[in-house]
């Protein structure tokens, strides 16, 4: 054996010990990584699952790496492998010493000798004596429980498993679909907007509040999710209410209700019906101006009659309002960043402009000049202005109601209540068809066919009509919400007659019921 | 080197086999006799009467051709009676004070049943093996080389004995303690002594043979990593050092001190070389602590009062450095 052989000889028991320890290592990771399968088959299989066996592989690579890195871990050093040699031939230190003699570069013939014992040694030694000692337990465990993982992972989802993954796919569907048919709901309103309702909505946050809706498998987490997009309109809708507004105009309306003019009573009507847009045109209609609709220029005297009803009809509406400055209750909220004026104070205005007006044309006619109009028309613009809002506000809660219909079919529906969801006003919208064909013409029917449709089959088929025989006393009344109304009703006339009650309280009262069947006979319409 | 290595194992394996035509087994208790005196170190032989002790130290001086000299170690002995003193002695006419000298000046001494003469005589002799030479009446006398004290004592009898100090103790090379032998070995012994004729022993090596096979030995050398273990080995019997075993902890007072490093390394390399071998190996360590150091230790109160035996310790010492 040359110089070099003991070298070489360590060389091979290295690359021997490396592949002994990596073997090992590869052996027990895969083990523990078959034990792990199984763990995780098992516990799939418990549920009833099927076992999601892109696992396994993922385990099985990363047991590997796990082997790697521990064998590399594990690799010995020159020295360590020349002590291990030593160790496992029996060559008592022989090797590790000539390695350690040969590095300080000792020289000399003891050590020649030393070196040379050493070799001759080595001749009669074969690296492969070093043994591979896989743990042939583990690998019989590991083969057993990779067949068994495998096996396991054939199986199916047990019935109980896949409707309830069946359900959950269902649900996921439903809350897409609600989702989408809420955005599609959504944009429908605010296309349905005009520019007032526009300026008292913000547009931004109701597109938001669709967006935050996630598709979930999750029922409960569904119905969360569209209760919480309810409250929000809800909260939406209470800010949108202008109910002090809206009392005093009531109280105006019931002002002008006892006016002798019929116009001032045409707009009375008009407030009380809370058509605030028409009623303030009417108001505007009333104001003079130069000349009649056909034309001709007016005197000054037919002038100070148009002046006298539209003094009749402010002058009531002021008074009217009188009874309600004080009033706390919510207002219209605020425009531009400002809190509204005090409804009763604009009506206050406007009264005083169109009497100012009035005393101006009074003077006038005396001098026989022009007269201005322009703090009249100031504050008829503001009026103007606010009847519009009013309006806005008014349509938009209806708008928003709808809305909240929409969501509560929605929560019906994600419920079970029902297998179909339509939130839309049913059919297509203008411009969406799809199709436009049309059978032209009849087709003829076959003889036979004719008669059987005309004839059917005399007692053969089911009813389609069925009669219910309800025992008296015993059935449920079909008119009980009737009755509750009637209730409603009676409750409310009789809180409103008391006299002990404020006046304030009485009009909410009115309010909150008038609300509740417009409301209903809304959804009764649809 | 390969010749005088050669040589080496030759003339051990001579000596051996010559001794062992007398002493039967015992091999253990006579290879480590060999080794010491190769390195040129004293022993003291422990063992109840009549193991062969004395015979082994007879047999021993016959075959190696060296002067052996005996002391019989008893209360009264004194100093003078060991290393020598003046006498008045006439010669010419004149009476002049002229150096006697006493039983140490030989190549081997036996110092029999050493622990029965006063600390005083018994530290004249350690001086003795430490020193090589003799001082009397301003006088210094060296002793011939090789010098080796093989010494004895009994473990039993304990009354009217002075135990060795501690630090004389080190002087020692090995304690060898020696076994009762075998079923076999005591029929060989009986056919061997009983008879009329007695083995003759003759002698196979001198003093410089000796001398010259101790320094071959030193030769061999020792591997860094072994040596570190021989070092691991001895510092784990000081219960101060952290790594060291808890028994040595809690039984030991004392470990052993670097002169034992110095004997085992020297024993481990004649073992080597006995072997084979031009290397210090790790058994050759662990073989030769045990006799190195087990007269080193000093046991704490617990180690006494428990009876632990220091070869115990040790081999916890070994085990923690391996």
């Amino acid at each position: 054996m040359s110089d070099s052989n003991a070298h070489q000889f360590l060389k091979d028991f290295r690359r021997r010990w490396t592949l002994a320890t990596g073997l090992r290592a590869a052996l027990w990771c895969l083990g523990g990584a078959i034990a792990a399968m199984l763990a995780y088959a098992l516990y799939w299989r418990v549920q009833g699952h099927q076992v999601p066996w892109s696992f396994y592989p993922v385990l099985a690579f990363w047991a590997l790496v796990i082997a790697g890195m521990w064998t590399l871990a594990r690799s010995l050093s020159r020295r360590e492998a020349a002590e291990k040699a030593d160790a496992h031939f029996g060559l008592k230190d022989g090797l590790a010493s000539t390695m350690q003699f040969e590095e300080e570069g000792r020289d000399g013939e003891i050590y020649q000798l030393q070196r040379r014992a050493v070799e001759d040694r080595l001749q009669d030694e074969k690296v492969s004596t070093v043994p591979l000692a896989a743990p042939w337990k583990v690998a019989c465990f590991s083969v057993g429980g990779l067949a068994l993982a495998i096996w396991m992972a054939t199986l199916p989802n047990s019935d109980a498993v896949q409707n309830r993954l069946n359900a959950e796919q269902a649900m996921l569907e439903r809350t897409a679909t609600v989702k989408e048919q809420l955005e599609e709901a959504v944009e429908e309103l605010l296309e349905d907007l005009d520019e007032d309702e526009k300026a008292a909505l913000d547009v931004e946050q109701l597109k938001s509040w669709v967006k935050e809706l996630e598709e979930t498998k999750d029922q409960k987490e569904a119905l969360r999710q569209l209760a919480r997009f309810e409250q929000k309109i809800a909260k939406a809708m209470q800010g949108l209410e202008a109910r002090k507004d809206e009392e005093t105009l009531k109280l105006a309306a019931a002002e002008l209700d006892k006016s002798d003019l019929a116009a001032a009573r045409q707009l009375g009507k008009k407030l009380d019906l809370k058509e605030f847009k028409a009623a303030a045109m009417d108001l505007k209609n009333m104001k003079p101006s130069d000349k009649d609709p056909q034309g001709r220029k007016l005197t000054n005297e037919e002038r100070k009659k148009m002046l006298e009803k539209l003094r009749e009809a402010t002058k009531r509406m002021a008074n009217g309002a009188k009874g309600r400055k004080n009033n706390k209750m919510p207002q219209a909220g605020k425009e531009g960043g400002k809190e509204m004026q005090d409804l009763a104070d604009l009506l206050d205005e406007l009264d005083e402009a169109a009497e100012e007006w009035d005393e101006e044309m009074g003077e006038l006619e005396e001098i026989e000049g022009e007269f201005e109009e322009g703090e009249f028309d100031e504050a008829m613009g503001k009026f103007m202005g606010r009847m519009k809002n009013l309006d806005a506000r008014k349509k938009l809660r209806g708008k928003l109601g709808k809305m909240r219909q929409n969501l509560g079919k929605s929560q019906g529906f994600v419920a079970g209540g029902s297998s179909s969801l339509q939130l839309g006003t049913g059919g297509l919208r203008p411009g969406k068809g799809t199709d436009q064909r049309r059978r032209e013409g009849e087709t003829e029917m076959p003889e036979q066919m004719a008669a059987e449709r005309l004839k059917g089959q005399k007692g053969s088929g089911p009813s389609q009509s069925t009669v219910e025989d309800a025992e008296s006393g015993t059935g449920i009344s079909g008119r009980r919400s009737a009755v509750q109304e009637r209730t409603f009703a009676r409750q409310m006339e009789s809180f409103v007659a008391r006299d002990d009650v404020p006046e304030e309280m009485k009009q909410g009262v009115r309010e909150y019921f008038e609300r509740i069947h417009e409301v209903e006979t809304g959804a009764g319409e649809e | 080197m390969e010749s005088r290595a050669r040589e080496f194992s030759q003339k051990f394996a001579l000596i051996r086999q010559e001794v062992g035509k007398f002493i039967v087994g015992q091999d253990e208790v006579v290879e480590n006799v060999l080794i010491a005196i190769l390195c040129g170190g004293h022993v003291l032989l422990e063992g109840v009467p009549g193991l062969g002790k004395t015979a082994l130290v007879n047999t021993l001086s016959k075959a190696l051709d060296l002067q052996f000299g005996r002391i019989q170690f008893t209360p009264d002995l004194l100093p003078s009676d060991v290393v020598g003193t003046q006498i008045l002695a006439e010669k010419d006419g004149r009476r002049d004070l002229v150096f006697q000298p006493g039983p140490v000046f030989c190549n081997i001494l036996l110092a029999d049943e050493i622990n029965r003469a006063t600390p005083k005589t018994q530290s004249a002799l350690l001086e003795t093996m430490q020193e090589k030479r003799v001082t009397v009446a301003n006088q210094t006398h060296t002793l011939d080389s090789p010098f080796f004290v093989l010494a004895t004592q009994n473990p039993i009898e304990n009354d009217g004995t002075y135990p060795l100090p501690e630090a004389q103790l080190d002087r020692f090379f090995f304690k060898l303690q020696v076994p009762l032998p075998s079923h076999d070995e005591f029929s060989e012994i009986l056919n061997r002594t009983g008879g009329s004729v007695q083995p003759e022993i003759t002698a196979v090596a001198n003093g410089p043979e000796l001398i010259e096979m101790g320094k071959t030995l030193r030769e061999i050398p020792i591997e860094a990593g072994v040596q570190d273990y021989l070092v691991k080995v001895v510092r784990h019997t000081h219960p101060d050092n952290d790594k060291a075993p808890k028994k040595v902890k809690n039984y030991l007072r004392h470990g052993a001190s670097p002169r034992a490093a110095q004997a085992i390394l020297a024993a481990s390399r004649a073992r080597a070389l006995l072997d084979g071998r031009y290397h210090v190996a790790r058994e050759d360590i662990d073989a030769a602590a045990l006799p190195a150091m087990r007269h080193r230790l000093i046991l704490s109160f617990e180690g006494e009062a428990e009876g632990i035996q220091p070869d115990e310790l040790i081999l916890s010492a070994i085990k923690s450095a391996g």
